[in-house]
């Protein structure tokens, strides 16, 4: 399993597998946890599923609850309890009707706006700067396989 | 997802018991891998729905790791897939402390199960927040083997 012979079998082997497993996990995931955007078409095979929307923005404020945006207009969250426009709200809903799902569970994201490009500026940073730190641990031959021997 | 740096502190203290250098950057890349795969997966093919969530599964985490250490040297290979495989399940672990509202942070059988895990200590946008925490960390941690070299010696 884990000698040189059948190399690129192998890795042709576990490619494969990953795509499988990608493929199938998309599928029933996206039937399990349909899209936002897919309430625009709603029927009664979403009626048992959860919406899971993440860091949406709080565009208008409605008597039963508020408005954000998506891919393909503005959608209705119904919800009692008070949040502001302008809000980063983390929500695990289930459809409720046509471009409307009820709020189940609800999360007001504060400093959402700031903490997401902080975070991605961190990972970006430690990742480039802890490969350039250990650079030295690697060889650049990929047929030789990618850790020196020796350093 | 939680920052890299979190992620990098949480491999790089167990990894100081690693005594093989290569090894030790190896588990640190091991963390680093559900996050970039996931992206680069999301990205590249363009395949939005559930492609962090399979990089951060059990399935994900063998499959991964076992073609990322193809690339390792014969002789290093099979403790470089361990290495790359525990670096990734220490992100993972990492992940489950956010409190996703009960959807779970990771869904760790997936494709046979779409049940969600997740500890729900932290609200995964304050995860930012310990960076001085991980520095603090990092400085002790560098402080330690620095001293424990010289004795060495």
């Amino acid at each position: 399993m884990f000698s040189d012979r059948g190399w690129l079998l192998k890795a042709a082997a576990a490619l494969g597998l990953l795509a499988v497993v990608l493929t199938v996990s998309r599928r029933r995931i996206a039937v399990e946890y349909p899209r936002i955007e897919q309430m625009a078409f709603y029927n009664d095979s979403f009626r048992d599923r959860r919406v899971l929307l993440w860091g949406y923005q709080v565009r208008a404020l409605e008597a039963a609850g508020f408005q954000i945006d998506s891919a393909v207009g503005p959608m209705h969250v119904l919800w009692t309890q008070p949040v502001a426009v302008g809000d980063y709200v983390t929500v695990v809903a289930r459809p409720a009707g046509h471009r409307t799902v009820e709020a189940l569970r609800l999360q007001v994201n504060e400093g959402f706006a700031w903490k997401r490009p902080l975070n991605y500026l961190i990972s970006v940073l430690v990742l480039i700067g802890y490969l350039w730190l250990v650079r030295r641990r690697f060889r650049w031959r990929i047929q030789d396989g990618v850790l020196r021997g020796k350093y | 997802m939680a920052d890299l740096l979190t992620h990098f502190v949480a491999a790089r203290v167990p990894g100081s018991l690693v005594r093989d250098r290569r090894l030790q950057a190896l588990l640190v890349i091991g963390t680093f891998l559900p996050d970039i795969t996931g992206k680069g997966i999301y990205w590249v093919l363009d395949n939005p729905t559930g492609s962090q969530l399979v990089t951060h599964s059990l399935a994900g985490i063998l499959l991964i790791s076992y073609l990322a250490s193809l690339f390792v040297e014969e002789p290093l290979r099979r403790s470089g897939f361990l290495m790359l495989a525990a670096g990734m399940a220490i992100h993972v672990l990492v992940d489950m402390t956010k409190d996703n509202l009960g959807a779970g942070a990771a869904m760790l059988f997936l494709p046979f199960s779409l049940r969600g895990q997740e500890f729900g200590l932290i609200d995964p946008e304050n995860v930012v927040l310990l960076v001085p925490i991980d520095l603090a960390i990092l400085a002790v941690l560098w402080f330690l083997e620095r001293r424990f070299q010289r004795v060495q010696q």
